[in-house]
């Protein structure tokens, strides 16, 4: 089917490949349809594009690239939800927060998004572990800047 | 807003199947046990703030920079926070 994504204009994609949130994504909850992009090659970041919304998407990272052994709070309530039966079928990803300097780019790996790639439903869940903040840093070092 | 005053032990019901009752009262904490469906979700307020307002930031409205973005990686991720 072909969408419209304000970031890389009318797309054809893959009805099938639809990730439905049931209840939106916390504060969007009037849209319920996205589908993962790849829009940089040999990039950790990928954009979830609302379906229905061409101007609305989020930048998304796998967690584990920066932070390695984090693990979402996944509840048997979240995972019956998502018509999983283990943790173990649901991918866990981070939506990204890109500041001006795209250096400061940080994680919410307080609220991680949780898939089922077999059913392609997914769900924001908040991780009440006190080691997980809104904003995780994901670049540590900032190249210093060129002499010229 | 709606106030009540509840003394430990009373409930508040809201709709047809939420229950709020207070627990236990102790120095300036309140304990609150709440019954409601199983889809429904219940958090602190302060934290289901945050992860509203960090989305908001987060959210593509405007086009954003690929180019800039693309100088950033691979090679340039840190191994840990």
């Amino acid at each position: 089917m072909k969408i419209v994504s304000g970031r890389l204009g009318e797309i054809e994609i893959d009805a099938a490949k639809i990730i439905t949130f049931p209840d939106g994504i916390i504060g969007f909850p009037e849209y319920l349809r996205y589908i993962e992009l790849e829009f940089m090659e040999n990039s950790p970041l990928r954009l979830l594009q609302a379906v229905d919304a061409p101007d609305l998407g989020f930048i998304l990272i796998d967690p584990v690239l920066f932070h390695p052994g984090y693990t979402a709070a996944v509840t048997q309530d979240d995972i019956k939800s998502l018509n999983a039966d283990s943790p173990e079928q649901l991918l866990v990803c981070a939506i990204v927060t890109i500041p001006d300097d795209p250096y400061e780019m940080t994680a919410n790996l307080q609220g991680p998004l949780v898939i089922n790639p077999v059913s392609g439903l997914a769900k924001q869940i908040i991780n009440h572990d006190q080691a997980y903040t809104t904003k995780h840093k994901i670049i540590a070092n900032k190249p210093a800047p060129s002499a010229k | 807003m709606l106030v009540l005053t509840r003394k430990p032990g009373e409930s508040v019901t809201i709709g047809d199947n939420i229950k709020i009752t207070i627990i236990e009262i102790k120095g300036r904490q309140v304990r609150l046990g709440i019954e409601a469906p199983r889809d429904m979700t219940i958090h602190r307020e302060e934290v289901y703030s945050r992860i509203h307002e960090e989305n908001q930031r987060a959210a593509l409205r405007k086009a954003i920079n690929i180019e800039k973005l693309a100088k950033l990686f691979p090679g340039k991720i840190s191994g840990d926070k």
